[in-house]
């Protein structure tokens, strides 16, 4: 007996009980149902964590069954293997399995069993199969591999017949704009498996929207081969996303601008499910802040510009009293700005604000209108 | 159709340096010469850059500086006010508060970043309007590769 394929996105027009819809990246086409089929080449899949139902569920054809028979089938967690290791050493071994499964681990549970009846061939039809104690909706960002081993049952037993192997991200939500999830065509605003790989490692095991919003921010940030331009790189009409991509994987030194960090911000975040904007506003002198790729010991990485805007991403809405995310630059939150002493801060839903000392507005502009421009922005991704 | 910017720009005095008609705008295809200087190509594809534009980006890489690389950006216009429209436009999309003018030999109009700042360089040959960007951590002669290109869309004009 085997299993010939499994669907995950078996239902393209929901994702409350079953997979996303999507895609590599820009090029080629939207990944479609069977993510798994005996003999290709396996396909990803992934799930939104908030939109999940009580109930998910998956699809299987089984082959090489008793013919015109029934049979009970389930798949269990291949890789959850007992203890056989005493002591301290088996203690920190299994210390060491179980932390490794929570980040990387099985977050799909068990497949439950349930009777699967076999024509004259020994072909099943297409079977929905229920999730068994999934931790897709509490696992948090990420991406893990489910190894799954197909049982059958004789007798009082449970027979292993097959492995199967997946690959599964897993987001807190339906990824917001520019990210889409439409049911037909090739759309490429389709959520991108290759910006997937890099939101998940940007936001691991974030398990709400402002912890992933954070994070992303501070992996934008951090990067440590990019520095400051004051030209858009990435694209403004557009967001080119396969070029940032493709520079974070270089590993060649690079440049971008506020407008590029916004959109990666943005992007990213909202790939994991945030509601991120991003907005411009215009006309300032700054303060000093530590500019990208800066070392905060250094003086000289502390930087003043006088801008004709600014770009960064905002929570939800543009306002003087909404929160913002700035992957571009590090505050200087230190109060006297006579001094060579400064203290490093991130903007990470931090209130726009005016002239308070929690502010955005009052840290980052020393001179100038800072006049917002209420045009929300989701970049399309190319 | 009206040229808008939010820098104190003569708009208006731009235009006047255009010339009434682009008689050859460049062929598809035509190269930026960065190749024939030894100058390592990192890639290139057509961007986004609004109706009835046709624009590509490369990247090149200096053969001496591994962190020194230029991005140039060709945006082919229907006509010379349309590129000055996507001068316009790139000058908004750059954060700097004051973009100075090129020099006045450089293409029909130009703006270039003044010293001190990451070298960018932006400017319209006919219906081309064209931006050459240091896009590595090192300086590169944004303006050197500027006036080669415009001298190329010169000769090819």
């Amino acid at each position: 007996m085997q299993v010939d394929e499994i669907h995950f996105n078996h239902d393209p027009a929901s994702a409350s009980g079953d997979a996303l819809t999507i895609r590599r990246n820009a090029g080629g086409s939207p990944i479609v149902a069977p993510e798994w089929r005996r003999g290709a080449m396996p396909q990803p899949c992934a799930y939104a964590a908030a939109a999940l139902g009580a109930t998910v569920t998956i699809r299987a054809r089984l082959s090489g069954g008793p013919r015109n028979r029934t049979v009970r089938v389930r798949a269990i967690d291949a890789r959850i293997r007992p203890r056989h290791e005493g002591g301290v050493l088996g203690w920190l071994l299994d210390l060491l399995c179980a932390f490794a499964r929570l980040f990387f681990g099985n977050v799909l549970g068990d497949v439950a069993a349930r009777p699967v009846a076999f024509d004259a061939s020994g072909r099943s039809g297409l079977e929905t199969f229920v999730l068994a104690h999934p931790r897709l909706r509490t696992a948090g960002v990420g991406r893990r591999t489910t190894e799954w081993a197909w049982q059958r049952r004789a007798g009082c037993a449970w027979k292993t017949f097959d492995l199967t192997l997946h690959e599964v991200y897993l987001v807190l939500d339906v990824p917001r704009g520019p990210w889409t999830q439409t049911a037909s065509g090739n759309d490429p605003q389709l959520p991108w498996t290759d910006a997937l790989d890099r939101a998940c490692v940007f936001a691991l095991g974030a398990r709400t929207r402002d912890e992933a919003a954070a994070a992303v921010t501070r992996a934008v940030n951090g990067q440590i081969l990019q520095s400051y331009t004051p030209v858009t790189m990435f694209g403004f009409l557009d967001y080119r996303l396969s070029d940032y991509l493709a520079k974070l994987a270089g590993g060649v030194p690079f440049v971008l601008n506020c407008t590029d960090c916004a959109d990666a911000v943005t992007t990213l975040a909202n790939l994991l499910g945030c509601d991120l904007f991003e907005g411009r506003f215009f006309n300032m002198v700054t303060r000093k802040f530590l500019t990208l790729g800066g070392d905060p010991t250094v003086g000289s990485d502390w930087v003043s510009w006088s801008w004709g805007y600014h770009e960064i991403a905002w929570l939800s809405q543009i306002g003087p009293n909404e929160r913002v995310y700035d992957g571009c630059l590090q505050l200087d939150v230190d109060d006297d700005y006579t001094d060579a002493v400064h203290t490093p801060k991130l903007a990470v839903r931090m209130p726009f604000g005016s002239s308070g000392p929690g502010d955005y507005r009052y840290r980052l502009i020393e001179s100038g209108t800072g006049q917002l421009e209420n045009v929300p922005r989701r970049r399309s991704v190319s | 159709m009206p040229l808008e910017t939010r820098r104190p720009i003569d708009v208006e005095a731009l235009r006047r340096r255009l010339p009434t008609r682009d008689a050859s705008p460049p062929p598809e295809g035509a190269r930026t010469g960065a190749e024939a200087e030894g100058w390592l190509a990192l890639g290139g594809r057509e961007i986004a850059a609004g109706a009835g534009r046709r624009a590509t980006r490369e990247e090149w890489r200096s053969p001496e500086h591994p962190d020194e690389s230029l991005a140039i950006e060709l945006v082919r216009c229907d006509s010379p006010e349309d590129a000055l429209a996507a001068l316009l436009e790139r000058l908004d999309q750059d954060e700097l508060a004051e973009i100075p003018p090129g020099p006045s030999e450089l293409g029909h109009v130009s703006f270039a970043h003044p010293e001190g700042v990451p070298p960018a360089v932006y400017f319209v040959r006919g219906s081309v309007f064209v931006a050459v960007m240091s896009a590595g951590p090192r300086a590169a002669p944004a303006l050197a590769w500027a006036r080669r290109i415009d001298a190329r869309l010169g000769s090819v004009g």
